[in-house]
Protein backbone atom coordinates (compact mmCIF):
# COMPACT_ATOMS: atom_id res chain seq x y z
CA UNK A 1 0.00 0.00 0.00
CA UNK A 2 2.70 2.71 1.06
CA UNK A 3 4.17 1.42 -2.41
CA UNK A 4 1.50 2.63 -4.44
CA UNK A 5 1.34 5.32 -2.41
CA UNK A 6 4.61 6.53 -3.30
CA UNK A 7 4.23 5.66 -7.15
CA UNK A 8 1.40 8.05 -7.23
CA UNK A 9 3.36 10.83 -5.59
CA UNK A 10 6.06 9.89 -8.00
CA UNK A 11 3.96 10.54 -10.74
CA UNK A 12 1.68 13.39 -9.81
CA UNK A 13 5.16 15.16 -9.18
CA UNK A 14 6.39 14.25 -12.29
CA UNK A 15 3.64 14.32 -14.76
CA UNK A 16 5.08 15.74 -17.35
CA UNK A 17 8.35 12.99 -17.44
CA UNK A 18 5.74 10.64 -17.33
CA UNK A 19 3.48 11.94 -19.67
CA UNK A 20 6.58 11.53 -21.99
CA UNK A 21 7.35 8.37 -20.89
CA UNK A 22 3.90 6.90 -22.14
CA UNK A 23 3.82 8.73 -24.86
CA UNK A 24 6.81 7.96 -26.19
CA UNK A 25 6.14 3.88 -25.05
CA UNK A 26 2.65 4.02 -26.82
CA UNK A 27 4.49 6.18 -30.30
CA UNK A 28 7.00 3.31 -30.35
CA UNK A 29 4.23 0.24 -30.22
CA UNK A 30 2.12 2.16 -33.05
CA UNK A 31 5.37 1.86 -35.21
CA UNK A 32 5.38 -2.16 -34.77
CA UNK A 33 1.97 -2.07 -36.89
CA UNK A 34 1.69 -3.98 -40.15
CA UNK A 35 0.57 -2.59 -42.90
CA UNK A 36 -2.61 -3.94 -43.24
CA UNK A 37 -3.31 -2.85 -39.23
CA UNK A 38 -2.18 1.02 -39.96
CA UNK A 39 -4.67 1.39 -43.18
CA UNK A 40 -7.42 0.08 -41.02
CA UNK A 41 -6.71 2.00 -37.96
CA UNK A 42 -6.02 4.95 -40.44
CA UNK A 43 -9.28 4.73 -41.77
CA UNK A 44 -11.28 4.17 -38.77
CA UNK A 45 -10.03 7.21 -37.46
CA UNK A 46 -10.57 9.61 -40.43
CA UNK A 47 -13.77 8.15 -41.07
CA UNK A 48 -14.98 8.66 -37.04
CA UNK A 49 -13.13 10.95 -34.52
CA UNK A 50 -11.27 12.96 -37.38
CA UNK A 51 -14.33 13.21 -39.71
CA UNK A 52 -14.96 16.92 -38.93
CA UNK A 53 -11.18 17.65 -39.20
CA UNK A 54 -11.10 15.59 -42.25
CA UNK A 55 -13.67 17.38 -43.63
CA UNK A 56 -12.94 20.99 -43.03
CA UNK A 57 -9.34 20.41 -44.51
CA UNK A 58 -11.22 18.21 -47.42
CA UNK A 59 -13.81 21.48 -48.23
CA UNK A 60 -10.84 24.25 -47.85
CA UNK A 61 -8.37 22.49 -49.78
CA UNK A 62 -10.83 21.75 -52.75
CA UNK A 63 -12.36 25.01 -52.83
CA UNK A 64 -8.84 27.16 -52.64
CA UNK A 65 -7.55 24.48 -55.01
CA UNK A 66 -11.07 24.91 -57.76
CA UNK A 67 -10.33 28.88 -57.08
CA UNK A 68 -7.02 28.66 -58.36
CA UNK A 69 -8.08 26.58 -61.18
CA UNK A 70 -10.88 28.16 -62.61
CA UNK A 71 -8.02 31.57 -62.51
CA UNK A 72 -5.49 29.31 -64.46
CA UNK A 73 -8.41 27.87 -66.80
CA UNK A 74 -9.25 32.02 -67.43
CA UNK A 75 -5.76 32.90 -68.11
CA UNK A 76 -5.42 30.21 -70.68
CA UNK A 77 -8.76 30.94 -72.10
CA UNK A 78 -7.47 34.57 -72.92
CA UNK A 79 -4.51 33.24 -74.20
CA UNK A 80 -6.23 30.72 -76.26
CA UNK A 81 -8.13 33.63 -77.84
CA UNK A 82 -5.65 35.83 -78.68
CA UNK A 83 -3.60 33.58 -80.01
CA UNK A 84 -6.54 32.30 -82.10
CA UNK A 85 -7.29 36.14 -82.97
CA UNK A 86 -3.35 35.86 -84.37
CA UNK A 87 -3.85 32.72 -86.12
CA UNK A 88 -6.91 34.21 -87.89
CA UNK A 89 -5.10 37.50 -88.56
CA UNK A 90 -2.71 35.65 -90.14
CA UNK A 91 -5.08 33.17 -92.57
CA UNK A 92 -6.40 36.42 -93.70
CA UNK A 93 -3.00 37.81 -94.39
CA UNK A 94 -1.94 34.48 -95.98
CA UNK A 95 -4.65 34.29 -98.23
CA UNK A 96 -3.73 37.95 -99.50
CA UNK A 97 -0.52 37.64 -99.83
CA UNK A 98 -1.53 34.54 -102.04
CA UNK A 99 -3.84 36.75 -104.25
CA UNK A 100 -0.67 39.15 -104.85
CA UNK A 101 1.28 36.63 -105.85
CA UNK A 102 -1.26 35.32 -108.12
CA UNK A 103 -1.39 38.74 -109.56
CA UNK A 104 2.68 39.06 -109.89
CA UNK A 105 2.73 37.32 -113.42
CA UNK A 106 0.23 38.85 -115.44
CA UNK A 107 2.00 42.40 -114.90
CA UNK A 108 5.42 42.80 -117.50
CA UNK A 109 6.92 45.09 -114.82
CA UNK A 110 8.90 44.53 -111.79
CA UNK A 111 6.34 45.05 -108.33
CA UNK A 112 7.25 46.09 -104.88
CA UNK A 113 5.28 44.94 -102.39
CA UNK A 114 4.69 47.11 -99.51
CA UNK A 115 2.03 47.25 -96.57
CA UNK A 116 -0.25 50.43 -95.77
CA UNK A 117 1.11 51.91 -92.91
CA UNK A 118 -1.92 54.52 -92.09
CA UNK A 119 -4.94 56.32 -94.08
CA UNK A 120 -5.45 60.01 -93.99
CA UNK A 121 -7.77 60.50 -91.32
CA UNK A 122 -9.52 63.41 -92.58
CA UNK A 123 -10.53 61.37 -96.01
CA UNK A 124 -9.58 58.31 -95.19
CA UNK A 125 -10.87 57.18 -98.62
CA UNK A 126 -8.53 60.05 -100.18
CA UNK A 127 -5.13 58.66 -99.68
CA UNK A 128 -2.69 56.30 -97.52
CA UNK A 129 1.15 55.79 -96.02
CA UNK A 130 2.57 52.70 -97.34
CA UNK A 131 6.08 51.60 -96.10
CA UNK A 132 8.32 51.76 -99.32
CA UNK A 133 9.93 55.19 -99.95
CA UNK A 134 12.12 56.66 -102.96
CA UNK A 135 15.45 54.80 -100.80
CA UNK A 136 13.38 51.40 -102.75
CA UNK A 137 13.14 53.25 -105.54
CA UNK A 138 9.77 54.39 -105.33
CA UNK A 139 8.90 57.64 -107.32
CA UNK A 140 5.75 59.77 -107.92
CA UNK A 141 3.41 58.79 -110.61
CA UNK A 142 3.70 54.78 -109.96
CA UNK A 143 0.75 52.64 -110.18
CA UNK A 144 -0.26 50.94 -106.91
CA UNK A 145 -2.29 47.40 -107.03
CA UNK A 146 -3.88 45.50 -104.94
CA UNK A 147 -4.55 41.96 -105.45
CA UNK A 148 -7.86 42.51 -107.55
CA UNK A 149 -6.60 45.05 -109.21
CA UNK A 150 -5.66 48.82 -109.27
CA UNK A 151 -5.89 50.73 -106.19
CA UNK A 152 -4.09 53.90 -106.77
CA UNK A 153 -0.84 55.78 -107.35
CA UNK A 154 2.61 56.95 -105.86
CA UNK A 155 1.91 60.99 -105.37
CA UNK A 156 4.84 61.65 -102.55
CA UNK A 157 7.90 59.39 -102.24
CA UNK A 158 9.68 59.97 -98.82
CA UNK A 159 12.41 58.32 -97.44
CA UNK A 160 10.71 55.10 -95.74
CA UNK A 161 7.38 55.93 -96.82
CA UNK A 162 5.01 57.16 -99.50
CA UNK A 163 1.87 58.79 -100.33
CA UNK A 164 -0.90 57.03 -102.38
CA UNK A 165 -3.75 58.71 -104.08
CA UNK A 166 -6.36 55.83 -104.13
CA UNK A 167 -8.93 55.93 -106.83
CA UNK A 168 -11.29 57.43 -104.78
CA UNK A 169 -10.39 60.69 -104.15
CA UNK A 170 -12.29 63.36 -105.79
CA UNK A 171 -8.98 64.97 -107.15
CA UNK A 172 -8.20 61.35 -108.94
CA UNK A 173 -8.11 60.74 -112.74
CA UNK A 174 -7.71 57.61 -114.68
CA UNK A 175 -7.71 56.84 -118.23
CA UNK A 176 -9.83 53.34 -118.88
CA UNK A 177 -10.60 51.63 -121.89
CA UNK A 178 -13.71 49.35 -122.38
CA UNK A 179 -12.44 46.17 -122.83
CA UNK A 180 -15.60 45.07 -124.68
CA UNK A 181 -16.36 47.70 -126.99
CA UNK A 182 -12.67 49.75 -126.82
CA UNK A 183 -13.84 52.74 -126.27
CA UNK A 184 -12.26 54.79 -123.44
CA UNK A 185 -13.08 56.95 -120.91
CA UNK A 186 -12.16 58.77 -117.58
CA UNK A 187 -12.64 57.09 -114.23
CA UNK A 188 -12.70 59.44 -111.43
CA UNK A 189 -14.88 59.34 -107.71
CA UNK A 190 -17.58 62.60 -108.02
CA UNK A 191 -17.68 62.52 -103.85
CA UNK A 192 -15.33 60.02 -102.60
CA UNK A 193 -17.28 57.11 -102.64
CA UNK A 194 -18.62 56.28 -105.74
CA UNK A 195 -17.10 55.67 -108.93
CA UNK A 196 -17.96 56.88 -112.07
CA UNK A 197 -16.58 56.84 -115.90
CA UNK A 198 -17.31 59.64 -117.65
CA UNK A 199 -17.50 58.99 -121.83
CA UNK A 200 -18.44 60.10 -124.78
CA UNK A 201 -22.44 60.42 -124.93
CA UNK A 202 -21.63 58.07 -127.88
CA UNK A 203 -20.00 55.57 -126.43
CA UNK A 204 -20.80 51.76 -126.02
CA UNK A 205 -20.80 51.16 -122.37
CA UNK A 206 -23.32 48.46 -120.66
CA UNK A 207 -23.36 46.61 -117.31
CA UNK A 208 -21.08 44.13 -117.06
CA UNK A 209 -18.37 45.86 -119.24
CA UNK A 210 -14.78 45.56 -117.94
CA UNK A 211 -12.66 48.32 -117.75
CA UNK A 212 -8.35 48.13 -118.03
CA UNK A 213 -6.35 50.89 -117.73
CA UNK A 214 -5.57 52.85 -121.12
CA UNK A 215 -1.70 53.58 -120.58
CA UNK A 216 -2.43 57.30 -122.39
CA UNK A 217 -1.11 59.76 -120.57
CA UNK A 218 1.26 57.76 -119.50
CA UNK A 219 1.26 57.35 -115.53
CA UNK A 220 -0.41 53.79 -115.40
CA UNK A 221 0.62 50.85 -117.37
CA UNK A 222 -1.57 49.92 -119.99
CA UNK A 223 -4.34 47.14 -119.25
CA UNK A 224 -4.23 46.83 -115.39
CA UNK A 225 -7.74 45.95 -114.10
CA UNK A 226 -9.74 48.63 -113.14
CA UNK A 227 -13.30 47.57 -112.58
CA UNK A 228 -17.05 47.31 -113.59
CA UNK A 229 -19.74 48.74 -115.30
CA UNK A 230 -22.58 48.54 -113.05
CA UNK A 231 -24.71 51.24 -114.89
CA UNK A 232 -24.82 52.94 -117.80
CA UNK A 233 -27.66 55.18 -118.56
CA UNK A 234 -29.07 54.51 -122.10
CA UNK A 235 -30.91 58.04 -122.04
CA UNK A 236 -27.82 60.13 -121.69
CA UNK A 237 -28.17 63.44 -123.20
CA UNK A 238 -25.46 66.00 -124.09
CA UNK A 239 -21.48 65.84 -125.13
CA UNK A 240 -20.40 63.24 -122.19
CA UNK A 241 -22.16 60.61 -120.26
CA UNK A 242 -21.36 58.90 -116.56
CA UNK A 243 -21.52 55.08 -115.89
CA UNK A 244 -21.58 53.65 -112.78
CA UNK A 245 -18.49 51.58 -111.65
CA UNK A 246 -17.58 49.11 -108.99
CA UNK A 247 -13.63 48.53 -108.36
CA UNK A 248 -12.67 45.20 -109.13
CA UNK A 249 -10.67 46.18 -105.70
CA UNK A 250 -12.35 47.17 -102.53
CA UNK A 251 -10.60 50.19 -101.21
CA UNK A 252 -11.41 49.40 -97.49
CA UNK A 253 -9.63 45.96 -97.69
CA UNK A 254 -6.58 46.58 -98.57
CA UNK A 255 -3.85 46.16 -96.09
CA UNK A 256 -0.95 45.33 -98.59
CA UNK A 257 0.08 46.81 -101.80
CA UNK A 258 2.06 46.37 -105.01
CA UNK A 259 4.35 49.42 -106.48
CA UNK A 260 4.71 49.26 -110.44
CA UNK A 261 7.90 49.55 -110.59
CA UNK A 262 7.84 51.94 -113.81
CA UNK A 263 8.53 55.20 -114.36
CA UNK A 264 5.50 57.06 -115.80
CA UNK A 265 6.21 58.45 -119.40
CA UNK A 266 5.54 61.74 -118.50
CA UNK A 267 8.23 61.73 -115.66
CA UNK A 268 10.93 60.28 -117.96
CA UNK A 269 9.87 62.74 -120.59
CA UNK A 270 10.13 65.53 -118.09
CA UNK A 271 13.71 64.11 -116.98
CA UNK A 272 15.10 64.16 -120.36
CA UNK A 273 13.84 67.42 -120.99
CA UNK A 274 15.43 68.75 -117.74
CA UNK A 275 18.63 66.84 -118.64
CA UNK A 276 18.76 69.07 -121.46
CA UNK A 277 18.74 72.34 -119.91
CA UNK A 278 15.08 73.27 -120.25
CA UNK A 279 12.96 74.26 -117.50
CA UNK A 280 9.82 71.99 -116.51
CA UNK A 281 6.46 72.30 -114.75
CA UNK A 282 4.35 69.63 -114.63
CA UNK A 283 0.87 70.57 -115.93
CA UNK A 284 -0.39 66.80 -115.11
CA UNK A 285 -2.52 67.73 -111.90
CA UNK A 286 -3.74 64.21 -111.97
CA UNK A 287 -0.13 62.73 -111.51
CA UNK A 288 1.06 65.20 -108.81
CA UNK A 289 -1.13 66.56 -106.44
CA UNK A 290 1.03 69.12 -104.37
CA UNK A 291 -1.95 70.22 -102.50
CA UNK A 292 -1.59 67.55 -99.84
CA UNK A 293 0.95 67.78 -96.90
CA UNK A 294 1.84 63.90 -95.73
CA UNK A 295 3.30 63.40 -92.88
CA UNK A 296 3.17 59.85 -91.64
CA UNK B 1 4.78 23.24 -15.56
CA UNK B 2 1.09 22.20 -14.65
CA UNK B 3 -1.75 21.71 -17.37
CA UNK B 4 -4.47 23.06 -14.72
CA UNK B 5 -2.25 25.75 -12.93
CA UNK B 6 -3.06 28.11 -15.36
CA UNK B 7 -6.57 29.56 -16.28
CA UNK B 8 -8.37 26.56 -18.17
CA UNK B 9 -9.22 28.70 -21.13
CA UNK B 10 -6.09 30.31 -22.27
CA UNK B 11 -4.50 26.76 -22.77
CA UNK B 12 -7.44 25.50 -25.09
CA UNK B 13 -7.38 29.02 -26.70
CA UNK B 14 -4.10 27.83 -27.52
CA UNK B 15 -4.76 24.74 -28.43
CA UNK B 16 -7.93 26.19 -30.61
CA UNK B 17 -5.08 28.20 -32.49
CA UNK B 18 -2.62 25.53 -32.75
CA UNK B 19 -5.84 23.46 -34.37
CA UNK B 20 -6.57 26.25 -36.87
CA UNK B 21 -2.64 26.54 -38.07
CA UNK B 22 -2.73 22.57 -38.59
CA UNK B 23 -5.82 23.29 -40.86
CA UNK B 24 -4.36 26.36 -42.67
CA UNK B 25 -0.71 24.19 -43.07
CA UNK B 26 -2.85 21.56 -44.69
CA UNK B 27 -4.66 23.71 -47.17
CA UNK B 28 -2.39 26.77 -47.65
CA UNK B 29 1.18 25.62 -46.92
CA UNK B 30 2.19 24.86 -50.36
CA UNK B 31 1.59 28.90 -51.54
CA UNK B 32 4.18 29.38 -48.86
CA UNK B 33 6.76 27.07 -50.45
CA UNK B 34 10.09 28.88 -51.88
CA UNK B 35 11.79 26.37 -54.63
CA UNK B 36 9.74 23.65 -53.53
CA UNK B 37 10.75 24.16 -49.87
CA UNK B 38 7.93 24.80 -47.13
CA UNK B 39 8.04 26.47 -44.18
CA UNK B 40 7.17 24.28 -40.76
CA UNK B 41 4.33 26.51 -39.69
CA UNK B 42 2.86 24.41 -37.40
CA UNK B 43 6.16 23.24 -36.07
CA UNK B 44 6.36 27.23 -34.98
CA UNK B 45 2.93 27.18 -33.78
CA UNK B 46 3.68 24.11 -31.43
CA UNK B 47 7.06 25.48 -30.47
CA UNK B 48 5.51 28.71 -29.25
CA UNK B 49 2.92 27.15 -27.47
CA UNK B 50 5.34 24.84 -25.72
CA UNK B 51 7.06 28.01 -24.66
CA UNK B 52 4.55 29.36 -23.66
CA UNK B 53 2.84 26.63 -21.88
CA UNK B 54 5.61 24.25 -20.28
CA UNK B 55 6.47 21.03 -20.87
CA UNK B 56 3.58 19.00 -20.11
CA UNK B 57 0.55 20.61 -22.23
CA UNK B 58 3.66 20.56 -24.90
CA UNK B 59 4.43 16.83 -24.53
CA UNK B 60 0.49 16.53 -25.01
CA UNK B 61 -0.20 18.96 -27.66
CA UNK B 62 3.06 17.54 -29.78
CA UNK B 63 1.46 14.02 -29.04
CA UNK B 64 -1.72 15.14 -30.52
CA UNK B 65 -0.14 17.04 -33.78
CA UNK B 66 2.44 14.09 -34.54
CA UNK B 67 -0.39 11.35 -33.92
CA UNK B 68 -2.72 13.48 -36.31
CA UNK B 69 0.05 13.60 -38.91
CA UNK B 70 0.33 9.97 -38.50
CA UNK B 71 -2.78 9.12 -39.09
CA UNK B 72 -2.46 11.48 -42.42
CA UNK B 73 0.14 10.24 -43.75
CA UNK B 74 1.54 7.00 -45.26
CA UNK B 75 4.09 5.88 -43.32
CA UNK B 76 4.70 4.09 -40.73
CA UNK B 77 2.27 5.11 -37.93
CA UNK B 78 3.40 6.69 -34.55
CA UNK B 79 6.89 8.16 -36.39
CA UNK B 80 5.23 11.67 -36.26
CA UNK B 81 4.22 10.91 -32.67
CA UNK B 82 7.33 9.60 -31.35
CA UNK B 83 9.07 12.59 -32.96
CA UNK B 84 6.70 16.08 -31.88
CA UNK B 85 6.23 14.65 -28.12
CA UNK B 86 9.56 14.03 -27.46
CA UNK B 87 10.94 17.35 -29.15
CA UNK B 88 8.15 19.24 -28.00
CA UNK B 89 8.86 18.43 -24.22
CA UNK B 90 12.16 19.07 -24.38
CA UNK B 91 11.37 22.65 -25.77
CA UNK B 92 8.95 23.14 -22.76
CA UNK B 93 11.58 22.68 -20.80
CA UNK B 94 12.37 25.91 -21.74
CA UNK B 95 9.14 27.42 -20.57
CA UNK B 96 9.49 31.07 -20.64
CA UNK B 97 7.82 31.94 -17.20
CA UNK B 98 10.69 30.26 -15.47
CA UNK B 99 13.60 30.26 -17.94
CA UNK B 100 14.50 33.89 -19.80
CA UNK B 101 15.87 32.90 -23.35
CA UNK B 102 17.30 35.67 -25.72
CA UNK B 103 15.64 35.79 -29.06
CA UNK B 104 18.88 34.19 -30.71
CA UNK B 105 18.51 32.07 -28.38
CA UNK B 106 15.01 31.36 -29.73
CA UNK B 107 15.51 30.82 -33.09
CA UNK B 108 18.49 28.58 -32.19
CA UNK B 109 16.34 26.59 -30.35
CA UNK B 110 13.55 26.57 -33.18
CA UNK B 111 16.36 25.38 -35.72
CA UNK B 112 17.67 22.41 -33.33
CA UNK B 113 13.76 21.48 -32.58
CA UNK B 114 12.68 21.24 -36.45
CA UNK B 115 15.96 19.22 -37.74
CA UNK B 116 15.95 17.12 -34.38
CA UNK B 117 12.31 16.28 -35.07
CA UNK B 118 13.20 15.61 -38.88
CA UNK B 119 15.89 13.34 -37.78
CA UNK B 120 13.85 11.39 -34.86
CA UNK B 121 10.99 10.77 -37.42
CA UNK B 122 13.22 9.82 -40.33
CA UNK B 123 15.31 7.39 -37.45
CA UNK B 124 12.00 5.79 -36.39
CA UNK B 125 9.93 5.29 -39.92
CA UNK B 126 13.30 3.44 -40.47
CA UNK B 127 15.37 5.13 -42.89
CA UNK B 128 19.16 4.16 -43.84
CA UNK B 129 21.58 6.37 -42.21
CA UNK B 130 22.73 7.21 -45.63
CA UNK B 131 19.15 8.61 -46.05
CA UNK B 132 18.47 9.81 -43.21
CA UNK B 133 21.59 12.58 -44.07
CA UNK B 134 20.64 13.35 -47.30
CA UNK B 135 17.08 14.13 -46.17
CA UNK B 136 18.31 15.96 -43.68
CA UNK B 137 21.11 17.91 -45.83
CA UNK B 138 18.37 18.14 -48.70
CA UNK B 139 14.43 18.90 -46.95
CA UNK B 140 14.97 19.35 -43.31
CA UNK B 141 17.45 22.16 -43.10
CA UNK B 142 16.33 24.19 -46.18
CA UNK B 143 13.22 23.90 -44.32
CA UNK B 144 14.46 24.41 -40.87
CA UNK B 145 16.10 27.73 -42.21
CA UNK B 146 13.16 29.32 -43.48
CA UNK B 147 10.79 28.17 -40.37
CA UNK B 148 13.82 30.04 -38.32
CA UNK B 149 13.27 32.85 -40.62
CA UNK B 150 9.45 33.14 -40.03
CA UNK B 151 10.06 32.24 -36.63
CA UNK B 152 12.51 35.36 -36.16
CA UNK B 153 9.40 37.70 -37.46
CA UNK B 154 7.09 35.85 -35.17
CA UNK B 155 9.24 36.64 -31.93
CA UNK B 156 10.13 39.87 -33.33
CA UNK B 157 6.12 40.72 -33.01
CA UNK B 158 5.08 38.84 -30.13
CA UNK B 159 8.62 38.98 -28.33
CA UNK B 160 8.94 36.95 -24.53
CA UNK B 161 6.37 36.68 -21.75
CA UNK B 162 9.11 35.82 -19.44
CA UNK B 163 8.61 36.14 -15.92
CA UNK B 164 12.55 36.04 -15.69
CA UNK B 165 14.54 38.49 -16.16
CA UNK B 166 18.13 38.49 -18.13
CA UNK B 167 20.27 39.30 -15.32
Amino acid sequence: MLLLRWIYAMVVRGRGAVSLLVLVVFSLWLTHFEPIQRASIRRGMLTTVLLPIHSVVSALRIRTEMAQTITRLQQEKTLLLIRSAGLRDMSAENEHLRKMLNLAPRISYPLLAAEVLARQSVRPLGSWVVDKGHESGVEEGMAVLAPDGLVGRVIEAGYGYSLVQILTDPDCRVAVINLRSRHPGTLYSPDGLRMEVESNVNADYKPGDTLVTWGAGGVFPKGLPVGLVLYADPHAVGVLRQCLVRPFQEPTRVENVFLVMRRSTTQVGADQLAANGFEVHSSDSTAKDTSRSPKP
Amino acid sequence: MNLFSRPFPEVWRRVAWVAGIFVAQAVFGHRLSIFGIQPGILKLAVFLFALRSGALPGVWLGFSVGFLLDLYGQGRLGCFSLAWCLTTYLVGLLDEREIYTSMLTRILVLGGYCLLQDFLWAWADGLAASHIAQFLLHNALPSSLYTMLLGAALFMLRPTRSLVSAG
